[in-house]
């Protein structure tokens, strides 16, 4: 018995933050020591289990990677149920707002946590989950300089067709385009915009795109990105959102906007903030970019990786997502 | 980048429940003993003190009452338990229950399909006799849609199934999270079927009204065969979907294994539509790698593949003995009348006193669980975790010193997730 599955074996300290449906806590284990973040969900005494309860439960179950928050232990009560974390120590916001000057953080910095940010959302897309409210405060850092995806309240496992989700999702300001424009079909590539958004609130310490409602946010994009045009966004007109009215703007040279970032930083995140979802990089693609290069320390591991799979998968062309792969019929 | 075979190998599905057959046998006779030496220790409590539960609050009473013979002589004499076999039966039939009553309220087949792989995740290590099958089934439904992101209103989910209060759904809730250890997400084959279907046509000759009848056949299958068995526990999505497939068309399972891996079927294989052998073209295709990776990869390739074959011919096995025609064995009233209802009958007599009412027995938790809460200590280490235990496990655990018992009674529900 490991008698870590009872709440009295966690000394409750300090209450991190508050959310929508749980407040999170600062706790001991009371056996190892170990701290851990206590994330207390009350029951809804109408419904069972909350969603939202329900997906993170189910999805942090399954992701286990060092850049996502690993989830230890669920404590399951008559009365509530809590949610043990690994503990880190802060979220990015936090993290900007201290030690960023005026929220910049140094060059270096962003690249590492571009890094682990993206190898993340790798990983959740491989696993077919899109997190869906990728944002500074979602985004957990511990005193190593680890980066892990945090909150999974709002993600969700998808697969062929991806059209019946709310597009009430994702914090405004990271929100993509199309998800704005009312897309019900969106993909993983709504998690990609968010990280391109972080990645220039990095740079400059401000968010890039602060709207106030939908149709600010929508005009904010617009402004820097330029607006699309039925010629250069093929199907644009047919949007739930699409407005004749928008005025039309030129788009604006990125590294103008961005001037802390260097060249090989503007092509990724021009590769990333794309209005059109399909034109966006993948997280694969992007951690292939030359901007991470002079990345070490993560390097060796990631390449002599791809050496290892590659000839086992290279000669078996075809559908690897759904199909048997040569190795197993392991797909899912 | 990992395989898809390394991720199902990181799923819940793959580290908590996947078992080998003679594994689970031993899971599900420990569970049975289990259940039989709680639920005698029970009946003898109840039936010898005046008080039908047992107070947790007053461990001597209940301790020694459980060792006193009855006053009133002739002593209570216990009632014939479920033999694993019995449960085994039952929990099949239940498991056909729960696929018409997914039926009758319209839910998908990921739903049903999730209902029922959490419903016989659940009964592995609880047994039937402990909690009522029927109204777990129903709490599994429920659960099933809410797992695979659909979450009804729980007052249509009343009004569906004729329940007239939310409790009595939701009750069980609690108690099939914690028995199938949180292991929420539950991996289909239906979506390889779909990845199957889709290679079978880039082919470009096959006829596509046979891959259409096959796909439709072995979906039916995908629907019911391996829900009602053990095939979820012991094979891969993909292997079970390639063994409905072979069921559905021999032909068109082989060829896909013959693309997979460079493999020509034996012509003794004696397959039910034999597939004309021109892999020429899937090889050309197959073969754009390097040579030297190609030859490795086939090395390596021959020894899964026999390993893959194997498990694809297990599993068909499996699912050839539930084949979708059987639905109507499990509904037919003279096999309910022969071989349910004696089971049934006999369960009536042996089901665990305390938890054959959720509600009730939730409310009683809940209680316990408050009274707890009140007098808890905060910074108390875990002095009172037999108390917790009680609370969550139920009933008189608290009173056991027997240490190594306690140890057993908690192992079913699992070490740290």
């Amino acid at each position: 018995m490991d008698g870590k599955r009872h709440p009295s074996s966690f000394q409750q300290l300090e209450k991190l933050g508050e959310g929508t449906y749980a407040t999170v806590f600062k706790g001991r284990n009371r056996q190892t020591g170990e701290l851990v973040a206590l994330k207390e969900i009350h029951l809804d005494s109408e419904e069972g289990t909350p969603s939202t309860a329900i997906r993170e439960i189910s999805l942090m179950k399954e992701l286990k990677h060092e850049n996502i928050v690993a989830l230890h232990d669920v404590i399951h009560t008559e009365n509530k149920l809590m949610l043990v974390f690994e503990y880190m120590d802060g979220d990015l916001k936090r993290y900007m707002d201290t030690q960023g000057d005026r929220g910049a953080l140094k060059p270096m910095v962003i690249k590492s946590f571009m890094y682990q940010l993206l190898k993340g959302i790798d990983f959740c897309h491989k696993n077919r989950v899109l997190h869906r409210d990728l944002k500074p405060q979602n985004l957990l850092i511990n005193s190593k300089g680890s980066l892990k995806l945090g909150d999974f309240g709002l993600a969700r496992a998808f697969g062929i067709p991806v059209n019946t989700f709310s597009n009430e999702v994702v914090t405004l300001w990271y929100r993509a385009p199309d998800v704005l424009l009312g897309s019900r079909t969106y993909n993983t590539s709504i998690d990609i915009w968010s990280a391109g958004c972080i990645m220039a609130e990095m740079f400059t310490g401000r968010p890039l795109f602060p709207g106030t409602t939908n149709e600010d946010q929508i005009v904010r994009i617009f402004r820097i990105m330029g607006t699309p045009t039925e010629r250069t966004w093929p199907g644009l007109t047919s949007f739930p959102e699409y407005k004749t009215t928008w005025q039309m703007y030129a788009t604006q040279n990125l590294s103008s906007i961005l001037s802390q970032i260097d060249h090989a930083g503007i092509d990724l995140i021009s590769r990333m903030l794309q209005l059109r979802p399909e034109l966006r990089i993948s997280a694969h693609d992007a951690l292939q970019h030359h901007w991470f290069n002079d990345l070490m320390p993560q390097q060796p591991q990631q390449q002599q990786h791809h050496q290892q799979q590659q000839p086992m998968m290279q000669p078996h062309r075809g559908y690897q997502q759904t199909v048997p792969s040569q190795q197993n019929y392991e797909s899912y | 980048m990992a395989t898809e075979d390394a991720r199902y190998r990181q799923s819940s599905q793959y580290r908590l429940w996947s078992f080998s057959p003679t594994q689970l046998d031993a899971k599900r006779e420990t569970t049975n003993a289990l259940a039989r030496a709680m639920i005698s220790e029970r009946l003898l409590l109840s039936s010898s003190s005046s008080s039908s539960l047992p107070n947790s609050n007053n461990p001597s009473a209940a301790t020694s009452n459980a060792n006193t013979p009855d006053p009133d002589g002739g002593g209570p004499s216990l009632p014939e338990f479920l033999t694993p076999a019995e449960e085994s039966l039952l929990l099949t039939f239940y498991t056909s229950e729960l696929l018409r009553a997914g039926d009758h309220a319209e839910m998908s087949d990921e739903m049903k399909a999730t209902a029922a792989a959490l419903f016989r995740r659940f009964y592995i290590t609880n047994s039937i006799m402990t909690y009522p099958p029927q109204e777990m089934s129903i709490v599994a439904l429920f659960f099933g849609c809410k797992a695979e992101g659909a979450f009804p209103r729980i007052t249509d989910f009343m009004e569906k199934f004729g329940r007239e209060r939310p409790e009595e759904i939701l009750a069980g809730e609690f108690l099939l999270c914690q028995g199938i250890r949180f292991a929420i997400d539950v991996k289909h084959p239906f979506r390889a079927l779909r990845g199957a279907v889709m290679e079978l046509r880039s082919f470009g000759d096959i006829d596509p009204s046979r891959i259409d009848n096959a796909e439709f056949h072995a979906r039916e299958i995908l629907r019911f065969s391996p829900l009602i068995t053990d095939a979820y526990f012991h094979y891969t999505p993909s292997q079970i979907m390639m063994a409905a497939l072979s069921l559905a068309d021999r032909g068109l399972a082989e060829r896909l294994i013959q693309s997979t891996f460079h493999y020509v079927a034996p012509p003794s294989s004696g397959g039910d539509t034999p597939m004309a052998n021109n892999g020429d073209a899937s090889k050309e295709d197959a073969t754009k790698g390097s040579e030297s990776s190609s030859t490795q990869a086939a090395i390596v390739g021959t020894y899964i593949r026999d390993k893959v074959l194997g498990a694809i011919e297990a599993c068909r096995d499996m699912l050839s003995k539930e084949l979708p025609e059987r639905r109507e064995h499990w509904t037919s009233k003279a096999v309910i009348k022969s071989q349910i209802q004696p089971i049934r009958k006999k369960l009536r007599k042996c089901c665990d006193p305390d938890r054959s009412n959720l509600v009730e027995l939730q409310r009683r938790r809940r209680e316990q669980a408050l009274r707890k809460a009140d007098s808890e200590d905060e910074d108390n280490p875990d002095g009172d975790r037999a108390e917790m235990d009680a609370a969550v496990f139920g009933g008189d655990l608290a009173q056991n010193n027997n240490t190594k018992r306690r140890k057993v009674v908690e192992d079913p529900f699992g070490g740290p997730l």
